[in-house]
């Protein structure tokens, strides 16, 4: 009680001083129509101001769900596309199921200045991911699954010492190698081209379909420059990638069902 | 004692009358004049003597805007601006404060301290209570200009009227 006095004593004209200013603010809007119109009126502006800030950052929010979801959407599409190509040119034998199944994954870590580059992928054997499955981003190739665990799987990117993607110049069967060569995470060498093949500058060059891993017509990038070694029978071409692998987010995982058939019968020969 | 806390009620009684009752007539309605009004209360808080209570300097501001306010009929006005200066009337002062300090006996008065710091002081406070008092009355900060302007315009006619009534009276408490 004592310390209560002693409080009003030091500090009561400037409680009386703040009480009355409420007081006459209150007194001023209750009685005074300009003044509290422009009251209403700005506590209307503020609470419209609060009311889109926070419809933005909701919706803001928002938008992880709808990225999500389209790039679900998206897998499936590419999954349609593949299977309606596939039955177009006959291909396909069995109609009832699609030979590659498509699945969106995130990277989670990503290098490219490496010698061996990998990604590291939010999806797992528990999403039914698995070694030899192909990453795909939404430009073109990316890599190659190599390892899983439960929840995570690390890909061998493009940017790899001992990635070998086959691959094919569009429209045309002709195919040869990916492989990378300089420390350019931009840029990658097609090999073991033959020499006759009408290989030319801006060439797109997409995958084979060879090496069961990717589907045929997935595009890899577009031919720099080109030559042949001396005393080489297959050219050297230089090759930008389409897709930019310093820069990745959502990914495609592209699962071959018939890996294992074709594989099985891979192995037949060799043990023959 | 007793004749500075009468004078101090005279004062009081003399001023609100002559504000609700004179000096609220004189408005204009044309060109710059518009921003002029005539606004001599304030001159209460400011003679007050320097040993009155701060609580109950801001407590008689209240009570002399107030009454003003039921007058202009926009209560709570002149009341908040006239809290505000009553309340920062202590700082102002020891702001102020000559070499020698305050004789706490004394009204701050012209005759008390000088002409000149009499004026500095007046002149703080009537333009402090003028642009609380006009900001106050616009409600926004949107209107910055017509504030400043209603200030100036206001502050060099009232502190005329101030030096004026000063010159007339020459209060001593």
């Amino acid at each position: 009680m004592r310390n209560l006095i002693l409080l009003l004593g030091r500090y009561g004209s400037f409680l009386l001083f703040l009480f009355l200013e409420l007081l006459c603010f209150f007194l001023i809007v209750q009685f005074n129509e300009g003044q509290s119109a422009i009251l209403v009126n700005s506590y209307n502006n503020i609470s419209r101001y609060v009311d889109e800030r926070s419809e933005n950052a909701s919706n803001y929010l928002k938008l992880f769900q709808v990225v999500d979801s389209l790039a679900a959407e998206n897998a499936d599409l590419k999954e349609r596309i593949i299977a309606m190509e596939d039955q177009d040119q006959g291909i396909s034998l069995t109609d009832s199921l699609p030979q590659f199944i498509f699945d969106k994954a995130q990277v989670i870590n990503n290098s490219v200045r490496q010698n061996n580059n990998y990604l590291f992928i939010n999806k797992g054997s528990r999403d039914s991911v698995d070694i030899h499955m192909g990453v795909i981003g939404k430009n073109g190739v990316v890599g190659i699954i190599r390892a899983t665990n439960d929840q995570y799987s690390v890909a061998m990117s493009v940017l790899h010492r001992q990635s070998r993607i086959s691959a094919r110049l569009k429209n045309s069967n002709y195919f040869g190698t990916i492989v990378w060569k300089d420390r350019d995470p931009t840029q990658v060498y097609l090999d073991d081209v033959p020499k006759h093949v009408p290989l030319q500058k801006r060439d797109t060059i997409e995958t084979s379909g060879y090496s069961s891993i990717f589907p045929p017509g997935i595009p890899i990038g577009r031919i720099d420059t080109t030559w042949v070694p001396k005393g080489s029978s297959s050219y050297v071409a230089r090759v930008k990638l389409f897709e930019d692998l310093a820069n990745l987010d959502y990914v495609y995982l592209v699962r071959n069902q018939d890996r294992k058939i074709i594989k099985e019968l891979e192995q037949s020969i060799v043990n023959e | 004692m007793n004749s500075t806390i009468l004078a101090n009620v005279w004062r009081f009684i003399i001023l609100v009358l002559l504000q609700v009752l004179v000096l609220k007539a004189v408005v204009f309605n044309t060109g710059v004049w518009a921003y002029l009004q005539v606004i001599i209360y304030p001159l209460f808080i400011i003679l007050l003597p320097l040993r009155t209570p701060p609580t109950l300097v801001v407590f008689l501001g209240f009570v002399c805007g107030m009454l003003v306010d039921l007058f202009y009929s926009s209560i709570g006005i002149h009341a908040a601006a006239t809290v505000f200066i009553a309340y920062f009337r202590t700082y102002i002062l020891a702001i102020l404060e000559p070499r020698g300090g305050y004789n706490v006996n004394f009204s701050p008065t012209a005759k008390r301290f000088g002409f000149p710091w009499f004026l500095r002081y007046a002149a703080i406070m009537l333009g402090l209570h003028l642009f609380i008092y006009f900001s106050i009355k616009a409600f926004t900060f949107y209107y910055i200009l017509q504030i400043i302007l209603n200030t100036l315009f206001t502050f060099l006619v009232s502190f005329l009227f101030i030096l004026f009534y000063q010159s007339i009276f020459d209060p001593q408490e």
